[in-house]
């Protein structure tokens, strides 16, 4: 029961500020931080940089917020080990020395591992990208064999022509052209290590539960254990990156 | 970070697992091998809700500042979770290192709602914690809870083996001091010695007599611990710490702000109003010092939204001079202020615009009862003519859409009055469309009024849920106006909150039955629950209309009697007459003292009575 007569929230417009300077990062999110959705991790970063006294960019408008972009968004529950993710700046600052003074004021499982600055202002990553993933599964009805019935059944998605999956309003999707690489890495009793390479354009792209569920409909029920994203490459910033090298 | 499998997969198949695994920024972890007490504080609602509580955080921090502390999270699980650590064999653990809570020495609740009462027994049952605190040994934690609900310990006393009465800041060192002094001896003796220290009551040293009717008749307690329990007060509010480093949730919470307490206690002597009542008397902190609390909190948590926190944010005496400092000193950081109680008067109106320069949403004005008559009755004291003027100022500024929060079942309400919120909504339209010929959108929110203990209201019959469900059906009929919308809550939830609220030490039964039959969660309204307690009241024969809807007697006994929230009984009874009568009493800081009770019990060196705002 309200004690009170009246609430409202209030927001003082802040200073849109221009860019000074865009600084991409190679970062890790894992651990406790894996449970991070895509919202939560950009929110973290927005308040890593103002405990850390970073002075980021505003975007304009009626709500301005912290100018930031995550290259990829990662599943709730997946860890990734080189994110991408690009600040833009008020303030010059050397990319070392953000690294440092961010990783001091960010939760535990994300850390900023490396970072440099961006050439161009616009489109740092592209819409291109392509993921390696880590997948550890157990399969609940487990075959006699199960090294060789994953081996089979994982020779068969890629022979397929097509592997189709929902995708909600968007209707059903054809991932086979965007699953450039899977490989039963390791099998111990029931669980196993898959490698996976997929890919993503501006259409659409591949993800790990795709593969899972062409999986389980030749292996019978498979759990996913854990899901890590061990690298993270797009067609946009490249050459800076390459230049840093 | 946690190492068992068995828990990331369960992780990995509930809802929000970041409720679940720790790991936040700010968060303070010791070795519990290198401290004296291993405790934590548990809030029995989900985790988004509890991190956005300013008691909860205010215990955590007062408690992990000693160094013989260490003081970790916890919070109840949602019922994905609960099944899925009972399938799993895991024990509800806290959120730092992953203990079970039956390994600590200390498990303290923050209750501050009647609807969280079920999640208690959640958390301890899924902790290893024996439920009653009779069956508890000398192994396993004293379980402690404080809050609001504090004030009417009764209906959890059987599960909670000490209460904390009134504010934690101070009980909690002399708690702390006394258990580690004891810990590891007789669970009676430390109870006993827990007794000692002001405003903790130990619920299994008091009994409770009945007739033979089953009217409660009073209570004996045991000779060694006082007859009654003085809530405890700090005195000097502006040097009292605060949590100076909240932690920082990893996922999204109720309020992802910071919150600054800038005022304790409220004056204005609202009848319903049981905060207004126990948490006097009125204490500020100086617009310097939340100036000075806000840049500190801001900068150790990043967050970008500052919430001026009291009872009444307008009636705080330096708030225009703190809205101004904020704005000047953090405006150009993009850091937002938002201010949850104001009143519904121009002077707030233009607080509100000054600090709301952008984003003009909503403006929410709770003038809770329709007519002037029926707020003379429950003494809010605002008019019709302030009401309008808020309005209007609020459209001239700017708001499109208001929002208007009433009660129903107020005491001596009649249709009249039902329909006087009605009356008043379309006054605002007739003069919103007068001044610019435009439709104003008005959502009208109207809350069953529930009567709690330590409040002029306390003896009143709460209306029954056919006489409520019957008034929101005269006010459905007569709100049906293009551009308004009107939401009320359950009657049943209503009752519900008034069994709790008003009950004594038996209606513990109901709430272990109803825990039992699956009661979860009762403030999110599951369909469920309201089977479980239904079933529960039928297996215990507890009649809620005794508790309810029952206009008690100032001769009978309370359950709350052993309870001294300072105010006075005599002067409750008072306020309860003049309401009768209409009457209204003027709010005590800016007229002459009412004699509540509080200058003269909680300020002893003050004999008699006198005045705590005016020498
Ligand atoms: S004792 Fe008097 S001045 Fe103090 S809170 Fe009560 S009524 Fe107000």
């Amino acid at each position: 029961m309200p004690a009170c007569f009246l609430s409202m929230q209030a927001t003082e417009a802040a200073i849109t500020t221009d860019p000074v300077v865009r600084v991409v990062v190679r970062f890790r999110k894992e651990g406790p931080a894996r449970f991070m959705s895509h919202l939560d991790l950009v929110r973290t970063f927005q308040r890593a940089a103002r405990r850390a006294g970073v002075r980021m960019a505003y975007s304009q408008g009626v709500n301005p917020h912290p100018r930031m972009t995550i290259a990829a968004a990662l599943p709730v529950g997946a860890a990734g080990l080189r994110e991408l993710a690009a600040f833009d700046l008020a303030e010059r600052i050397a990319p070392d020395d953000l690294i440092e003074r961010m990783n001091s004021c960010l939760p535990e499982g994300v850390e900023i591992v490396e970072g440099w600055t961006a050439q161009s202002g616009r489109g740092t990553f592209g819409t291109r990208i392509s993921s390696d993933w880590l997948v550890r599964i157990r399969l609940e009805e487990p075959p006699e064999r199960p090294d060789m019935a994953l081996k089979t059944a994982l020779d068969e998605i890629l022979r397929a022509e097509n592997v189709l999956v929902e995708r909600g309003e968007s209707g059903t999707r054809d991932v086979r052209s965007r699953i450039a690489s899977l490989i039963c890495e390791k099998v111990d009793g029931m669980e196993a290590v898959l490698r996976m390479t997929l890919l993503q354009d501006e259409k659409f792209g591949a993800r790990p539960q795709d593969v899972l569920g062409a999986l389980a409909v030749r292996v019978g029920s498979v759990t996913l254990l854990s899901l890590e994203r061990s690298a993270l490459r797009t067609d946009g910033d490249s050459k800076s990156e390459t230049e840093r090298r | 970070m946690h190492t068992s499998t068995k828990l990331d997969e369960i992780l990995g198949r509930v809802l929000k697992p970041g409720r679940y695994a720790g790991g936040e920024y700010n968060i303070t972890v010791k070795d519990p091998a290198a401290v004296r007490v291993h405790a934590a504080i548990a809030f029995p609602d989900v985790y988004e809700v509890g991190m956005s509580s300013l008691g909860f955080q205010i215990v955590h921090h007062f408690m992990n500042q000693r160094e013989d502390t260490f003081c970790e999270r916890v919070f109840a699980p949602w019922p994905d979770m609960e099944r899925e650590l009972r399938r799993e064999g895991v024990a509800l653990y806290t959120l730092e290192t992953f203990t079970p809570l039956h390994k600590l020495d200390l498990v303290g609740f923050s209750l501050g709602s009647e609807a969280t009462y079920t999640n208690v027994l959640t958390c301890l049952d899924l902790g290893g914690i024996p439920l009653r605190s009779a069956e508890r040994t000398d192994s396993d934690p004293v379980v402690i809870a404080g809050g609001h609900c504090a004030f009417n310990p009764e209906p959890m006393a059987p599960f909670i083996d000490a209460f904390v009465v009134g504010e934690g800041e101070e009980v909690v060192g002399e708690l702390l001091d006394v258990f580690g002094q004891m810990k590891g001896g007789k669970r009676q003796d430390i109870l006993l010695a827990l007794t000692g220290i002001e405003g903790v009551y130990v619920p299994a040293f008091y009994s409770w007599s009945h007739d033979c009717e089953g009217r409660l008749t009073g209570y004996t307690h045991d000779p060694r611990v006082p007859r009654t329990v003085r809530k405890r007060v700090v005195r000097d509010f502006e040097a009292l710490d605060y949590p100076r480093a909240p932690v920082v949730p990893n996922i999204e919470a109720v309020h992802d702000r910071i919150s600054v307490e800038v005022m304790r206690g409220c004056t204005r002597g609202c009848r319903f109003c049981q905060a207004g009542m126990i948490t006097r008397p009125v204490r500020e902190r100086s617009a310097p010092k939340i100036s000075e609390m806000s840049a500190e909190l801001l900068s150790a948590t990043g967050f970008d939204e500052v919430s001026l926190v009291s009872l009444s944010t307008a009636d705080y005496s330096g708030v225009e001079c703190a809205v101004r400092g904020l704005i000047d000193d953090f405006g150009v950081q993009g850091v937002s202020v938002s201010l949850p109680s104001l009143r519904a008067d121009a002077f707030s109106v233009k607080l509100a615009s000054e600090i709301q320069k952008v984003r003009k949403s909503g403006l929410t004005f709770a003038p809770e009862a329709g007519t002037q008559r029926l707020r003379d009755v429950i003494n809010k004291n605002i008019s019709d003519e302030d009401i309008f003027s808020a309005a209007m100022s609020a459209w001239r500024q700017g708001w499109s859409r208001i929002k208007l929060y009433f009660m129903i079942g107020l005491p001596s309400e009649t249709d009249c009055d039902v329909l006087g919120i009605a009356e008043l909504v379309r006054e605002i339209r007739r003069q919103a469309w007068q001044l610019d010929k435009v439709r104003l959108s008005i959502s009208v929110s109207v809350a069953s009024f529930v009567p709690k203990p330590f409040t002029p209201f306390q003896w009143r019959a709460q209306a029954s849920p056919e006489q409520l469900a019957h008034k929101i059906a005269v006010l459905r009929a007569a709100l049906k106006m293009p551009g308004v919308k009107l939401s009320w809550n359950e009657p049943r939830d209503s009752q519900l909150e008034g069994l709790l609220a008003r009950g004594d030490r038996r209606v513990a039964e109901v709430i272990l039955a109803a825990w039992t039959n699956g009661a979860r969660f009762d403030a999110w309204r599951e369909e469920r629950s309201h089977t479980a307690w239904e079933q529960a009241l039928a297996e215990t024969a507890i009649a809620p209309q005794y508790y309810t809807n029952r206009q008690r007697d100032y001769n009978e006994p309370l359950p709350w009697d052993h309870i001294d929230a300072g105010v006075s009984k005599k002067y409750l009874m008072l306020e309860d007459q003049r309401a009768l009568i209409e009457h209204k009493t003027p709010d005590c800081r800016r007229e002459k003292c009412q004699r509540c009770g509080i200058f003269a019990r909680l300020l002893p060196e003050h004999a008699g009575y006198g005045s705590c705002y005016h020498d």
